[in-house]
C-alpha cells in the first residue's frame, strides 16, 4: 500500500498546515494567475527575473515554514522536467531559438512548486471544503470525495492483478500483454461497479435518502 | 498529454477554460436532473476506476507504453454527460495529487481529454453505424488523434512550441496512444459484453 502515502505531508503540524484552506487555495491560485500574467506582459522587462527569484524565495520560507522536506518537493516537482525538455527539443528541431524559454521554464517551476506546497500542507477534505464554499457544482464534490475514499481500493486491486498476471505470463508479446491490461482493466470496471451496489446499500442501511 | 501550468499563455488559457465551462456547466445541469441516489456511489466508484486506469502503463506492439484516457469508454458505460464530469474529477485528481496538468491548464486539458472524447467521441458513437466494436474504436482513436492535436495547437498559439514540429510530434505521439485507446476499449467492452453484459445497458445521462 504504497500509495496510501500519496499525501502523507499534508497530515503533518505546522503554523502553515494550519493556516486557513481556502486562504492556501485563494493564495496558490492568486500566485500562479500573477506570473501568467507578469511573465507574459512584462517579458522583455529587466525586473522580471527579480521577480521570479522573489517569488522563489518568497516559497523558500512558506517551505521552511511548513517544514516540508526539500526533497520529497523537489521529486515532486522534477515530474515537469520531461515536459520541459520536450518544449526546448521542439524548439531546437524547428531551428526556432526559444525566445522566452526562460520566462516558460521559471514560471511552470514556480507555479508547480506553489501547487506542491499547496497540497503538502491541506488535506483533501479541506479542499473539499473550499470547493464547497466557492459553489463548485455539489456532484462534482461528491465525486471528487468518493473518488479520493476507493481509489486507493481500486489501484490495490489493479496491481494484484497485474502482479498475478507477471507470475503466471512467460511470453513476451506486447500484443498479448495489451489485450491482458485491457481484460484487467475490464474486471476492473466491474468491481468498481459491484462496489458502487455495496456502497450504496451499506449507506441506504444507515439512512441515505440522496442527501 | 497533461499540460502544466505556465506552458500556456493568458489567452489560451482563457478560451480554454470559457470552452469547457461551457461544456461543463450544462453536463452538471443534465446530470443533477436525473441523479438517483444510486447514481451517485456510482459516479464515484467509475471516477475512481478511470483515475485508476489511466495510472496503469499499457504495453504498445513494438516498445515502449502509453496511458489510457478513458473518456470514450466511460461515455459510452455512463453517458456523455456523466463521463464529461467523471474525467473531469479523475483531471483534477491527477493536478492535485501526481502534478500531472496544472490548476490554470486545467481548462485546456478537460477540453482535450474530456470534452473530446465525451461529447464530441460519445456523438460520433451515437451516429456511426456498424457494430459496437467499429463504433467505439473510430471515436476512441480519433478522439485521442484529436486531443493532441489541441494541444499542440494551444501549445503553438501560447508560443510554447513551434508548429512547424509539435504539431506533428505531438500527432504522431497521440496516434500511437489512440490505437492503444481503442483496442483497449473494444476489448474492455466484449469482455464487458461476455461476463457481464447488464453493464453495456446502464442508464446513460
Amino acid at each position: 500500500m504504497r500509495h496510501a502515502f500519496i499525501d502523507k505531508y499534508a497530515y503533518r503540524d505546522s503554523p502553515v498546515h494550519r493556516l486557513n484552506p481556502a486562504l492556501k487555495v485563494a493564495f496558490t491560485l492568486g500566485f500562479i494567475l500573477t506570473l501568467l500574467i507578469l511573465s507574459g506582459q512584462f517579458h522583455d522587462q529587466a525586473w522580471l527575473p527579480w521577480l521570479y527569484w522573489g517569488c522563489f524565495g518568497f516559497l523558500l520560507i512558506i517551505i521552511f515554514l511548513s517544514g516540508l522536506p526539500p526533497l520529497a518537493l523537489t521529486r515532486k516537482v522534477a515530474v515537469i522536467l520531461p515536459f520541459i525538455l520536450a518544449i526546448i527539443l521542439l524548439n531546437l528541431l524547428a531551428g526556432s531559438a526559444p525566445a522566452q524559454a526562460g520566462h516558460l521554464i521559471a514560471r511552470s517551476l514556480l507555479s508547480i512548486l506553489a501547487l506542491v506546497i499547496l497540497v503538502s500542507t491541506t488535506r483533501f477534505h479541506e479542499i473539499l471544503q473550499v470547493l464547497a464554499l466557492w459553489r463548485v457544482p455539489r456532484v462534482i464534490r461528491l465525486t471528487l470525495s468518493f473518488m479520493y475514499r476507493y481509489f486507493f481500493l481500486l489501484i490495490d486491486e489493479a496491481e494484484k492483478m497485474a502482479r498475478a498476471f507477471r507470475v503466471r505470463y512467460q511470453g513476451n508479446s506486447n500484443w498479448e500483454k495489451l489485450k491482458l491490461m485491457s481484460v484487467i482493466t475490464g474486471i476492473l470496471f466491474i468491481r468498481s461497479y459491484e462496489r458502487a451496489e455495496r456502497v450504496y446499500h451499506a449507506m441506504v442501511m444507515r439512512g441515505y435518502t440522496g442527501e | 498529454m497533461h499540460i502544466p501550468d505556465g506552458f500556456l499563455n493568458l489567452t489560451t488559457t482563457v478560451a480554454t477554460t470559457g470552452i469547457t465551462l461551457g461544456a461543463l456547466v450544462p453536463a452538471v445541469r443534465k446530470v443533477n436532473r436525473s441523479l438517483s441516489p444510486k447514481r451517485v456511489p456510482l459516479m464515484g466508484l467509475s471516477a475512481a476506476f478511470v483515475f485508476t486506469a489511466q495510472l496503469l502503463s499499457f504495453p504498445v506492439p513494438g516498445g515502449t507504453s502509453v496511458h489510457l484516457v478513458g473518456a470514450v469508454l466511460i461515455s459510452i458505460l455512463l453517458g456523455p454527460y456523466t463521463g464529461l464530469i467523471i474525467t473531469t474529477t479523475a483531471l483534477i485528481m491527477q493536478a492535485l495529487l501526481f502534478q500531472h496538468g496544472g490548476l490554470f491548464s486545467l481548462g485546456a486539458n478537460i477540453l482535450n481529454m474530456g470534452v473530446t472524447g465525451c461529447l464530441l467521441g460519445y456523438g460520433l458513437f451515437r451516429i456511426l453505424p456498424g457494430n459496437l466494436s467499429f463504433r467505439a474504436a473510430v471515436p476512441a482513436l480519433i478522439m485521442t488523434v484529436l486531443s493532441g492535436v489541441f494541444c499542440a495547437l494551444e501549445l503553438g498559439f501560447s508560443g510554447t512550441t513551434p508548429f512547424k514540429t509539435g504539431l506533428p510530434a505531438m500527432t504522431i505521439a497521440a496516434t500511437i496512444t489512440g490505437v492503444v485507446e481503442a483496442i483497449a476499449t473494444v476489448s474492455i467492452l466484449s469482455l464487458l459484453g461476455k461476463v457481464r453484459p447488464d453493464l453495456l445497458k446502464l442508464e446513460k445521462v
